[in-house]
């Protein structure tokens, strides 16, 4: 059953993204702010720290590609950014404690990257149409806002779950 | 042995950039049909997305009723003076439509470019990285949609069907940055019908432009513009939006017509898929290609 867990947690934060999605965009300061939810990667970020990076190379590789086809359409972004980014974080957690927080800060980085990541793409293929300013401002900052604020609600209960998990794995 | 793992590394990161690049070109390339393993992941995506889009779209319908609620008396109050003028309307329009069909049974026209199906779909999902403008909707290829329909909410047209999978298909809005999402437009003013085409869409003023309209044309300022049915895949008359503003293009050879959509493009929940009756240019060669090859 705890198997099972993990899976259906994915699964149900790659539903719930679609659907925080359709709040956006709204009207705040005078501008249209996009705000991009990112929990999927939240989710995998976090179970490669606290449960297995291996796992959380393959969550992010399948849950890449279902979010390639399903809603881009375009094939292979995510599919590569996902593990390259937790790839990186893993590195960079060499160096630092593994705090919460630190995971948490880590985490933001990690989707300016990926954000800035995707937007130079769509430039290239001719998607997107902004300069980097307008991204910035109708975009970044909205976006790291709206997934800290699923960090703050989220990121504890989140973690000790996947650190329970984890121990019920190791003692099977 | 770190050398030999080095090189693995290197050798998985340049393998999966190969990879990363065939399957970006594959997808970028113009395709009539996703392949068959894109349908099934979507389909089944699309199952399990169907059911999540439930209670999210029950709550946000109980908020909406809920704001509907408290203006209910102005509303009335407008609805009522507006129940009078429609009254008057309907007998017009019963009248006009009876005088049409008369008129084209006498010059024996039987197609109409006006005339189409609806297909009603709920959406599901709205692309979350939100650079794609593009939604999904519960209603696929065995509903009879095909690529390139048009799709309208009840105020207006909103985009055209990119591609389709059995039981979801993908909607390309109007906002979308795509070269090829052309739409052939009709802007009505009182003296004639002006032609142009919808080609993109202003971001910092978030209206759709109407390009390509001849520079002998005066077009007014809130004058509707609906589609033509010229292009051979949309039917005619249905409403894209209203001018705000007209410019002169760079050259002065064309001039751009700003319009604002009729539908928002944001908050959608219902949509309705329009397929169009009168055959289009490209049906009408296929046909006659079908009976060069019968005789």
């Amino acid at each position: 059953m705890t198997r099972l867990i993990l899976p259906i947690l994915g699964i149900v934060i790659f539903y719930s993204e679609s659907i925080f999605a359709t709040f956006s965009p709204i009207e705040a300061y005078g501008e249209t702010r996009f705000l991009v939810p990112r929990f999927l990667f939240l989710f995998i970020l976090l179970l490669s720290v606290y449960y297995k990076p291996k796992t959380a190379y393959i969550y992010g590789f399948t849950f890449g590609l279902l979010y390639d086809v399903f809603f881009t359409g375009i094939i292979g972004i995510y599919m590569f950014l996902f593990p390259l980014l937790v790839y990186i974080a893993l590195y960079i957690l060499r160096f630092i404690n593994q705090n919460l927080i630190v995971v948490g800060l880590l985490g933001l980085f990690l989707i300016a990257l990926m954000e800035c990541a995707v937007y130079q793409f769509n430039m290239l293929i001719g998607v997107a149409g902004i300069d980097f300013k307008t991204f910035l401002t109708q975009r970044l900052y909205s976006t790291l806002l709206f997934n800290s604020l699923f960090l703050l609600l989220l990121a504890y209960p989140l973690k000790s779950w996947i650190g329970n998990l984890q121990h019920a794995h190791l003692e099977d | 042995m770190p050398p030999f793992f080095m090189n693995k590394r290197l050798i998985v990161l340049l393998l999966s950039i190969i990879l990363l690049v065939a399957l970006i070109g594959f997808s970028l390339g113009e395709r009539d049909k996703i392949s068959w393993p894109e349908q099934f992941a979507k389909d089944i995506v699309g199952f399990g997305q169907n059911i999540a889009s439930k209670p999210a779209g029950f709550t946000q319908g109980i908020i909406e009723n809920v704001q509907d609620l408290t203006n209910t008396y102005s509303e009335n109050q407008t609805l009522k003076a507006r129940l009078e003028e429609l009254v008057l309307l309907q007998t017009q329009v019963t009248d006009l439509t009876r005088d049409n069909e008369e008129l084209r049974a006498v010059v024996e026209i039987e197609e109409n470019l006006r005339d189409f199906n609806v297909v009603n779909a709920t959406v599901i999902a709205r692309n979350p990285d939100q650079w794609q403008e593009s939604i999904i909707i519960d209603k696929g290829q065995i509903n009879g949609i095909e690529k390139d329909m048009a799709v309208q909410t009840a105020s207006g047209m909103i985009g055209r069907i990119k591609d389709t999978s059995q039981f979801t298909s993908t909607v390309e809005l109007l906002s979308a940055r795509n070269p090829n999402n052309r739409v052939s437009a009709l802007i009505q003013s009182e003296e004639s019908n002006v032609f142009g085409l919808v080609e993109g869409f202003d971001l910092s003023r978030d209206e759709l432009m109407v390009k390509k309209i001849p520079f002998d044309q005066e077009v007014e300022v809130g004058s509707k513009v609906i589609t033509s049915g010229l292009g051979g895949v949309f039917p005619k008359d249905l409403l894209i939006g209203e001018v705000t503003e007209v410019s002169s293009d760079e050259y002065g050879l064309t001039q751009t017509a700003y319009v604002k959509p009729a539908s928002s493009l944001y908050d959608l929940e219902h949509v309705m898929v329009i397929e169009r009756t009168a055959a289009g240019q490209d049906e009408i060669e296929e046909d006659s290609q079908d009976e060069e090859e019968e005789e």
